[in-house]
C-alpha cells in the first residue's frame, strides 16, 4: 500500500510543483518516465518474488533513467531516431512482462 | 546479493522496512515524472488545440516565413564567410579595386588632372547662336557615351559646373566666359564616343541646324584634361 502512496504523493507533488521544462525535452522526459515506472514495477516484482536488493533497485532505477534519456538524446544527435521508438518498445515489453508477473504472484499468494 | 524473507526475524524485519522504503521512495519519484509529463505534454496540446484555424494558419504562415528567413540569412552568411575567405587570400585584389575606385571617384568630382584617349570636338560659331543649354545638352549627350571626363576651351567641367548666358560676355561655364569658336575635348572610348556625338538627328544635327554653326569631331589617342579650377 505504501508504495502506491507514494506513487499518489508524487503525481501530487508533480502537479503542484509546476517544474518548467522546456517543450523539446518532452521525449527525453518521456522514456526516462517510461523507464522509471518499468523499475518501479522491476522492484515490485523482485520484492514480491522475495528476491529484493535495495541496493541494485536504487541504483538500476537512477541509471536505466538518465540512460534511457541519454539513448534518445544520442539518436537525436546522431540522426539515429529509431532509438526512441527502440526504447519505447523495450520498456513497454518489460512493463507489461512486470505486470503480467506482479499479476500472477498476487494471485499466487492469495491461494 | 538475495533476500529471502522469514517472517519474525528481526533481521528480516529489517530488511523488509528499507524494501518498503526503497519503493516508496522509488513511486514517489515515477509519480512526479509521470504528473510532469502529463502536465508538459498537455500544456502542448492544449496551445495549439486552443487556437483557432485562423491564428494556427498565422502560426504555420509565421513559422513558414521565419524558416525562409534562416535559409536566407544562412546564405547570406555563407557568402559573407566565402567573400572573407577569398578576401583573406587576395587582399592585393582589394587594394587595386579600392585604387580604382578612388581614381572613378577623382575623375568623377573632377579634382585630378586626366589623360587618355578620347575625342575632340570644334565648333565655330559666327553669329552668336550657340546658347549655354546647347553646350550643357552637349555635355550630357558625352557623358551618356561613358566619357571619363570632359572640358570646354580648357574649362573642366564637373558635376557641379554651371552654364550660364551672360548678355555682355556669351556663355559663362563655371562662371568663366567660353566664347566660340569651342573646342570640346572628352576622354573615354572614342569609337563610343564619335557615335553618340554623331548620331543621326542627334546633337551633331541640332548644333548645325543654326546658321554658322559647324561641327568637327575627331578622334584622339591622347587627351589632357586639367582638374576642375
Amino acid at each position: 500500500m505504501l508504495p502506491l502512496f507514494g506513487l499518489v504523493i508524487g503525481i501530487i507533488l508533480g502537479l503542484v510543483f509546476k517544474i518548467p521544462v522546456p517543450a523539446a525535452y518532452i521525449k527525453y522526459l518521456g522514456v526516462a518516465t517510461l523507464a522509471a515506472l518499468d523499475s518501479a514495477l522491476g522492484g515490485i516484482k523482485a520484492s514480491l518474488a522475495k528476491e529484493f536488493n535495495d541496493k541494485l533497485f536504487i541504483s538500476g532505477f537512477f541509471s536505466n533513467t538518465i540512460f534511457a534519456a541519454f539513448i534518445v538524446y544520442l539518436g537525436d544527435r546522431l540522426g539515429v531516431e529509431p532509438l526512441y521508438y527502440a526504447a519505447i518498445v523495450a520498456f513497454g515489453v518489460r512493463l507489461f512482462q512486470n505486470l503480467a508477473l506482479i499479476r500472477r504472484m498476487i494471485f499466487k499468494n492469495w491461494e | 546479493m538475495r533476500a529471502i524473507f522469514r517472517p519474525g526475524d528481526p533481521k528480516d524485519l529489517f530488511q523488509l522496512q528499507r524494501m518498503t522504503v526503497a519503493i516508496t521512495l522509488v513511486s514517489v519519484i515515477t509519480g512526479f515524472l509521470l504528473a510532469t509529463q502529463l502536465r508538459i505534454q498537455q500544456n502542448v496540446v492544449k496551445d495549439l488545440a486552443a487556437e483557432s484555424k485562423e491564428n494556427l494558419g498565422e502560426i504555420i504562415r509565421d513559422l513558414d516565413f521565419e524558416v525562409r528567413a534562416l535559409a536566407k540569412e544562412e546564405k547570406e552568411l555563407e557568402l559573407r564567410l566565402l567573400k572573407y575567405e577569398d578576401s583573406q587570400t587576395d587582399n592585393q585584389l582589394i587594394i587595386k579595386e579600392s585604387e580604382a575606385n578612388l581614381n572613378n571617384l577623382k575623375k568623377f568630382v573632377g579634382s585630378t588632372k586626366v589623360f587618355g584617349e578620347g575625342i575632340e570636338i570644334n565648333i565655330r560659331d559666327a553669329f552668336g547662336a550657340i546658347a549655354a543649354y546647347d553646350l550643357l545638352e552637349l555635355v550630357n549627350e558625352i557623358k551618356s557615351g561613358s566619357s571619363d571626363a570632359i572640358a570646354i576651351n580648357g574649362i573642366r567641367i564637373s558635376s557641379k559646373t554651371p552654364f550660364e548666358d551672360d548678355p555682355d560676355l556669351g556663355v559663362l561655364i563655371g562662371g568663366e566666359p567660353a566664347g566660340a569658336p569651342f573646342k570640346v575635348e572628352a576622354i573615354g572610348d572614342p569609337e563610343t564616343l564619335m557615335q553618340v556625338v554623331g548620331m543621326l538627328g542627334g546633337i551633331k544635327y541640332t548644333f548645325t541646324s543654326y546658321e554658322g554653326v559647324t561641327f568637327d569631331v575627331i578622334k584622339r589617342e591622347s587627351v589632357t584634361i586639367p582638374r576642375v579650377k
